[in-house]
């Protein structure tokens, strides 16, 4: 009896280890399974969370090189970056440039791209950054208001906004200069020289469509017939500030003159000479021609005016302004031609890009009357930055 | 005598072992299913986390008919995204109502490959809502929707290789034909299944 009940508990013992063993097993895969889960979400959420952090710690400026004109992209984040994609115009290039920390990427402003992505995903602008800081450089006056109160103040340009002396000798240089009468209906085309110092001439007669002509080179002429009265061609006005002279295109070396026909024209276009930012609302032009008209201390009839134009390189349209000139003549027959034309957006409707400049100077001449020279001693550009590099001394 | 009893012991001992692994079996039989079942659930759980906690959507660039989604797999991998795009109350399938022209409402800018869309049941489709997964909804005579895969060189090129890819979604295309604000979501498919792990709200 006794070996019977110790039989019964044997079983039940058995029965009861086997039940426990599946719902132990049953029980520890429920349990794996769930801490797999647990476990996998938890480093899902840490490699997430890891690149995130990573991601926000990318940082980039954007700084305009006024010197060489570049925008310049610079790592300035804690982590390494690699850019994977730019646009520009909203079309993108795939491309592949690593910027380490505290490195940088130059772009020049016409190839600057709007954006660059990076491998984590970051979309940074580029273009905007770079034409904003261009746009505070070239003193954008922002609206019509300020440009006219800053008239009277008396400095509506400064030493930046210049192109004269080192910059309209760049060697990206391109002035067209010609002359028509008032029976014409075309330019001839004239050169300019610039008389740098005793023994330096150059020259220059661009072509806007060949590269080559571009800049100014030495010049040799084999004569030099200078104005009745004029020592030093290219500062007639004797300011210390040398002008650039329009002369005949063919040597010997003589300033162009041009007598009493009535209305003559002098066109000079400044190819490709400045950029106008978006953000920029008036954009104003200003320019000193010197012009001498012998005479013998007698006064001579010639009435003086300009116009100026704007010529968008993108798409051609032409916007003109007559502005306002003063002239001030000297006993010595040497006329000093001020003005300045206004391009305010709102009346223009101009967009952003490259832009040439037109100045035409309008000389009305009386009969037996001879303009001996006309000289260009500087253009300024204010809401516009100055595409043109000073050609190094 | 005594080898009637021992017998009978030894009968009762089978008995009783019998009856315990009958209802051991029973139990495992109850048992092992329902773990499969939540072990299952567990896999698919924790390859959804996996994914949408791998998947990053940003605007990389937009204009007045385009927008541009920038989509990153953040960990190298080779997941081939379906892409659907509802109005916001899902009841509109954009892709499905922009056929046959789909590439006029989505296209994928980097591929030279032609688009391959699949025609799913929308009970098979689970969006996310509050944390959960819920089957989209299914309006009269709708019980499909349109998605479109990303194509093979975008995940050969891309996906597995960590870099971000675009998509180019027509706003335009999608103002016409009603949707004024869309959900573009990013799925995965599990067997038959589609979960989302991903989406971007226009």
């Amino acid at each position: 009896m006794r070996a019977r009940i110790l039989s019964k508990a044997q079983a039940e013992i058995i029965g009861g280890v086997l039940a426990i063993a599946v719902l132990l097993m049953a029980i520890s895969t429920i349990l794996y399974a769930t801490f797999a889960l647990m476990s996998s979400s938890s480093t899902n959420i840490s490699k997430r969370a890891q690149f995130e952090v990573e991601r926000n710690s990318e940082r980039i400026s954007v700084v305009y090189d006024a010197n060489n004109y570049k925008c310049i992209v610079n790592n300035t984040g804690s982590v390494d970056i690699t850019i994977v994609r730019q646009w520009t115009n909203g079309m993108f290039t795939e491309i592949k440039k690593d910027l380490n920390r505290g490195r940088g990427l130059n772009f020049s402003l016409s190839s600057a791209p709007d954006y660059i992505v990076t491998s984590r995903g970051n979309v940074f602008p580029v273009k905007s950054e770079c034409q904003s800081q261009v746009a505070n450089q070239a003193q954008v006056v922002n609206t019509v208001e300020q440009y006219i109160s800053a008239i009277p103040i008396g400095a509506p340009f400064t030493s930046q906004n210049l192109v004269a002396t080192t910059r309209i000798t760049s060697d990206r240089a391109c002035i067209v200069v010609g002359y028509r009468y008032e029976t014409s209906s075309q330019d001839t085309p004239l050169a300019l020289v610039y008389n740098k110092s005793k023994n330096t001439i150059l020259r220059h007669q661009c072509k806007p469509e060949s590269e080559s002509t571009y800049g100014w080179s030495n010049y040799t002429p084999s004569s030099i017939q200078l104005p009745q009265g004029v020592n030093d061609i290219s500062d007639i006005d004797s300011n210390m500030v040398k002008e650039i002279v329009v002369v005949s295109s063919t040597s010997p070396l003589a300033p162009m003159s041009f007598s009493g026909k009535g209305n003559v024209y002098v066109n000079m276009t400044f190819y490709n000479i400045t950029y106008i930012p978006n953000i920029t609302d008036t954009v104003a032009i200003y320019y000193k021609f010197v012009v001498y008209v012998p005479g013998g201390g007698v006064a001579q009839q010639v009435g003086l005016s300009a116009s100026v134009s704007l010529k968008s390189l993108k798409d051609g349209s032409k916007f003109t302004s007559a502005g306002s000139v003063i002239t001030a003549p000297s006993r010595s027959g040497v006329v000093a031609v001020v003005g300045w034309a206004a391009f305010p957006k709102f009346l223009y409707n101009f967009s952003e890009g490259f832009y040439s400049i037109s100045v035409v100077l309008n000389m009305n001449i009386a009969s037996s009357v001879t303009v001996s020279q006309v000289n260009l001693e500087y253009l300024a550009i204010v809401g516009g930055q100055i595409l043109w590099p000073p050609k190094p001394s | 005598m005594k080898s009637v009893v021992g017998q009978g012991e030894i009968l009762s001992v089978v008995i009783l072992v019998g009856v315990v692994l009958v209802i051991g079996t029973a139990l495992t039989a109850l048992v092992v299913p329902q773990v499969m079942r939540i072990s299952e659930e567990n896999n698919l759980k924790s390859l959804l986390h996996t994914e949408q906690s791998n998947l990053v959507l940003y605007r990389e660039y937009e204009n007045s008919t385009h927008i541009f989604l920038g989509v990153l797999r953040v960990e190298p991998g080779n997941t081939r995204y379906a892409i659907a795009i509802l109005s916001q109350d899902l009841s509109i399938d954009a892709i499905q109502s922009a056929q046959p022209n789909i590439q006029r409402l989505v296209s994928f800018p980097q591929s030279s490959s032609s688009m391959t869309t699949y025609s799913v049941r929308r009970s098979n489709v689970f969006y996310i809502f509050g944390g959960d997964y819920y089957p989209l909804p299914s309006p009269p005579r709708q019980d499909y929707i349109n998605v479109v895969y990303v194509p093979e060189d975008i995940v050969k090129n891309y996906v597995s290789q960590g870099r971000p890819f675009v998509v180019a979604v027509n706003k335009a295309v999608l103002n016409a034909l009603g949707v004024e604000k869309a959900r573009i979501i990013f799925l995965v498919q599990v067997s038959d299944k589609f979960y989302e792990v991903g989406e971007w709200a226009l």
